[in-house]
């Protein structure tokens, strides 16, 4: 606050304690306290709103007394900070609404639909201002004819306490037209009579309204200052990693102090200079270490805090999904008004938290939802009770937490139904489903072409069934934060959507590498260094890979063999002597080497779940989809380091100790179009020792093969752009190749296509039927 | 229960079992709703209950046909990709994204030791769900969908091991054998936890 103090000219002398009038203040300062205004006004409204609907609900005569209380000191602390902003505007309005509170405070004044309709307009007018998107145009009042039309409600002077017309009523009314559909007239008619000045709150003996005893305390922050307090923290971590690069190089200079004073020690005369020489140098490598030391605490504390940071920056972002409830009865009471329904609203499961960014982005489709409940779900009155139901509906909006850090809201209305025979006939109409098509029999079925978006946009489909446009975008959007949303519908009973969404989008930086067929993200976190390394500066001890590391010697570990997978690019790249990536990854405190096939960079990665079924893994701490629609493991620090030291130990099984294997790894090509067929085929060669790469077609496989050496080819027939047949027939006529063995994996098992695989020049022929995984490796470890 | 997303057109269930008729057999689909309605409209008897007989998605798996009970299967799939987890144990195949969500896949021939018989090539997979548990299984391929009579159900053959038995409903003649979608969801191996108990399934009959 640069001007704060001295912008505090004048006190506003008008007795508002919370008022002063600011002249001749910075233009910044000015601006910054509007945007304060803005926020504080939102909140004000929100809480006016909120009590209004329920006085509405629940009867001004017998709703409780400080209720009314509650929303007269709101509406009197926005006039008093929109005095103190200046804006007049608003303080007019916020006086004229002031002094409907008030008289409706003395028992003066009970509103009926006509009043809660002007206030309600009001309401509008103000949030408008606001916003300062007002338009004083066409039908809609500008602040001066507000402040009549309020003034109008309230009785003049001598008039009796009108007989509120207004049944009381559990649910939001009906707008209905005899009851005064228009806002009285605006015109000279109306006395502008001086209002009387609202009686001041004394302080002391008025207890802030609105606010639950018990209620905790909380503090309003702009959502894009908390954005940028999350890149801070993000920035943070990789400054936490530069620092950490910055230890090993002082280390390393300590390093070469060291040998230095070892070379001066051996050295066997020594003249002055070199005593002092050696005095000096001793000073300062003490000192260099006492800096070390110092760094390595304050790199541990950096540590420690940066984690702790993150983690509650994360812990902020999450909101009671009450804030998102926050405009539902404001929003169902307009709409009911608009169709001429009469709805009642039940939230439940508010205080249910979630990331502010899910929460934000569920408004619309939650809106849209409630707007086709009251639109086309829930009926009139009049049918209503023809059916047997109460007349008003009843839209129940739950929100619940689940396993796996996912909510689920439900939108549940006692309406009609969607009209399945509707929706089926305009899919045959859209060609959606074919005359006679067999497959939708069932409800089940059909319902989720609801979300069709050819289906929801049709205009048909809206005046038809009764379910409108949309709800494809409604898929979208929750399909785009990682949810679901499912529909189930009975007939002339109900209709329930429910929403699946993730609590936290808990996005957090990560490393993208490739190790073999796997891309893997490795938590930014525990990422202390990337470089690359030559071949030449591996060196091998008591077995096991190690790599310097600024002076320090750590254990190098093939990230793909921790994984379990084979290293497609290594043995190449390891006699070419071409510089190889390496990750250092520190952990529980311990820090190890990780050699990766390629590094692809740092990005900001969603994580999910591995599902109800993958428990816990040592290795794998959830996953996430990355931009292509493939999954990418997420990986655990700890268990990398904890994995890769027993296998360096000789722990494992065999297959991922290929360091210290003499004897080269043979190399089968899978050929197979279909993904499970070729992930099993590969599991199971890769099982017996093989290193096993895939190719999706024949031509891919071509490629493949001229690309480098195989030395068996176990592939499928029946594939797209060339077939096995023909894949058989080019290898054995290529020169380079007419040796490799070809084994055909095929579900053809007629006399013919056996002959046909013979004559390509197969060297086996298994039948997919009678596959067995013994009978393959025999047939396989027999070709080579 | 309701499905996610749809059969394909190409995998159309087909209903079948008493008094329900099939759709393919030529009568318009007017007077086969119309029938079915009468049908569903008769008073129970006690020939036919209507508790009787339970939804079955019927489904093929090594060239032998298996059913799940319906109200366990949320959606079908076609699997575009999958990647392995490192410290699984075989029976799980990796996992898969699907509309953002991750699904873990399992093979239950490998689940209930079965070697031989065939591998999976059609990249379909018959998501399982309770309240609890969620997984994919592969399947070989969609047969449809059938209306099983309690009373048609044999129990599964003695042969069978008590573990294997635990996964069995029963066997009705065909063979169809259906499978107990309640008791495998609820199998505690089938949850993974490394470095915990490596599952020991019997193996199914050969029917």
């Amino acid at each position: 606050m640069t001007s704060a103090s001295g912008s505090r000219r004048s006190l506003d002398t008008t007795g508002y304690d919370e008022g002063y009038l600011m002249t001749g203040m910075d233009q910044g300062f000015h601006e910054r306290l509007l945007g304060i205004f803005a926020g504080e006004a939102a909140d004000h409204l929100v809480t006016i709103t909120r009590g209004l609907l329920s006085l509405e609900k629940s009867g001004v005569a017998t709703g409780e007394p400080g209720l009314v209380e509650g929303i007269y000191r709101e509406t009197h602390s926005l006039k008093g900070a929109a005095r103190a902003v200046g804006l007049r505007e608003i303080e007019g309005v916020c006086q004229g609404l002031e002094a409907v509170f008030s008289a409706m405070k003395k028992d003066e004044y009970l509103p009926d639909q006509r009043g809660f309709d002007a206030i309600h307009a009001t309401i509008d007018l103000l949030s408008a201002l606001l916003s300062g998107k007002a338009s004083f145009g066409s039908g809609s009042p500008n602040p001066a004819e507000m402040v009549q039309v309020l003034r109008g409600l309230l009785p003049r002077k001598g008039e009796g306490v009108p007989v509120p017309h207004r049944e009381v009523s559990i649910s939001v009314r009906p707008y209905q037209g005899d009851e005064g559909g228009s806002l009285p007239p605006v015109g000279p008619s109306v006395q502008p009579a001086p209002f009387p000045s609202p009686p001041l709150p004394t302080g002391a003996d008025s207890p802030p309204p609105m606010a639950m005893p018990g209620e905790p305390r909380m503090v309003r922050v702009m959502a894009e200052k908390l954005d940028r307090l999350h890149a801070d923290a993000d920035d943070l971590l990789a400054a936490r990693i530069s620092l950490g690069a910055r230890l090993e190089e002082m280390k390393g200079i300590l390093a070469r102090i060291e040998e230095w004073r070892m070379r001066a020690a051996q050295s066997g005369r020594m003249n002055e200079f070199l005593a002092y020489n050696k005095e000096f140098i001793g000073r300062l490598h003490r000192d260099f270490e006492l800096l070390v030391d110092a760094v390595v605490r304050d790199s541990d504390t950096l540590e420690m805090s940066v984690g702790t940071l993150a983690e509650g920056i994360r812990d902020v972002v999450l909101q009671p999904v009450a804030t998102l409830f926050e405009m539902v009865p404001r929003a169902v009471r307009d709409l009911s008004h608009t169709f001429g329904k009469t709805v009642e609203v039940v939230l439940t499961g508010g205080e249910i938290e979630a990331d502010r960014r899910v929460l934000e982005a569920v408004r619309d489709p939650l809106i849209h939802l409630v707007r086709n409940a009251i639109d086309h779900g829930i009926e009139a009155p009049a049918v209503r009770v023809a059916s047997g139901k109460p007349p008003y509906g009843t839209i129940q909006i739950t929100a619940a937490l689940h396993e796996g850090g996912m909510i689920t809201l439900s939108i549940a209305d006692d309406g009609g139904g969607i009209d399945l025979a509707s929706v089926r006939r305009v899919a045959l109409e859209l060609g959606f489903l074919a005359p006679g098509d067999s497959s939708l029999q069932t409800d089940a079925d059909v319902i989720p072409l609801i979300f069709r978006s050819g289906l929801s946009t049709s205009s048909i489909i809206t005046t038809i069934s009764g379910r409108g446009i949309g709800l494809a975008i409604v898929y979208e959007k929750v399909a785009a934060l990682g949810g679901t949303v499912v529909a189930d519908t009975e007939p002339g009973r109900s209709t329930v959507f429910h929403l699946s969404l993730p609590v936290s989008l808990s996005t957090f930086r990560g490393l993208l590498v490739a190790a073999g067929v796997h891309r893997a993200v490795i938590p930014l976190q525990a990422v202390s260094r990337v470089f690359l390394t030559s071949r030449s500066r591996i060196a091998t001890v008591e077995n096991r890979m190690v790599v310097e590391d600024g002076g320090a010697t750590l254990p190098l570990i093939t990230l793909a063999g921790v994984l379990g997978v084979t290293d497609r690019a290594k043995d190449s790249r390891q006699t070419a002597g071409e510089m190889m990536p390496v990750v250092v990854i520190t952990a529980g405190g311990e820090r190890a080497a990780f050699l990766v096939d390629e590094v692809l960079g740092d990005q900001e990665v969603v994580v999910r779940g591995l599902g109800p079924q993958l428990k816990w893994l040592s290795r794998v701490s959830g996953a996430t989809v990355l931009g292509d629609g493939k999954v990418a493991l997420v990986l655990k620090p700890d268990g990398l380091i904890n994995e890769g030291i027993r296998i360096g130990q000789g722990g494992r099984d065999g297959n991922a100790s290929q360091e210290e294997t003499a004897a080269p790894l043979l190399r089968v090509l899978v050929v197979e179009d279909s993904v499970t067929s070729r992930v099993l085929l590969k599991n199971i060669i890769e099982g017996a020792g093989f290193i096993v790469d895939t190719a999706v077609d024949g031509i891919d496989a071509f490629t493949l093969l001229k690309e480098k050496a195989f030395d068996l080819v176990v592939s499928d027939v029946d594939m797209p752009r060339m077939n096995g047949f023909s894949l058989t027939e080019k290898i054995r006529a290529d020169p380079g190749l007419e040796d490799l063995p070809v084994v055909l994996v095929t579900s053809l098992d007629s006399r013919e296509d056996r002959e046909h695989g013979i004559a390509a020049g197969a060297n086996a022929y298994i039948v997919k039927s009678s596959f067995d995984e013994g009978n393959l490796l025999e047939v396989i470890q027999r070709l080579v | 229960m309701y499905f996610n997303t749809s059969l394909t057109s190409d995998n159309r269930g087909h209903v079948t079992g008493s008094g329900m008729g099939r759709p393919d057999s030529g009568e318009s689909l007017d007077a086969l709703l119309m029938r079915r309605a009468k049908d569903l409209a008769a008073p129970l008897t006690e020939e036919r209950r209507s508790e009787d007989s339970t939804a079955f998605l019927e489904f093929h798996l090594a060239r032998e046909r298996y059913a799940v009970e319906l109200s366990y299967v949320s959606e079908v799939l076609f699997v575009r990709d999958i990647t392995s987890v490192p410290g699984t144990p075989p029976f799980i195949v990796g996992i898969t994204g699907v509309r953002g969500r991750v699904l873990s896949l399992v093979d239950l021939k490998r689940f209930f030791g079965l070697p031989t018989g065939g591998i999976t090539e059609s990249n379909r997979v018959v998501v399982l769900t309770d309240a609890k548990m969620e997984f994919g299984i592969l399947a070989d391929g969609i047969t449809g969908i059938s209306m099983v009579d309690r009373r048609s159900v044999l129990p599964p053959p003695a042969t069978l091991s008590p573990i294997g038995a635990r996964f069995i409903m029963g066997i009705v003649e065909g063979p169809l054998i259906l499978f107990n979608a309640g008791s495998i969801l609820a199998e505690p191996m089938m949850v993974v936890i490394e470095g915990g108990e490596t599952p020991k399934v019997g193996r199914l009959p050969k029917v």
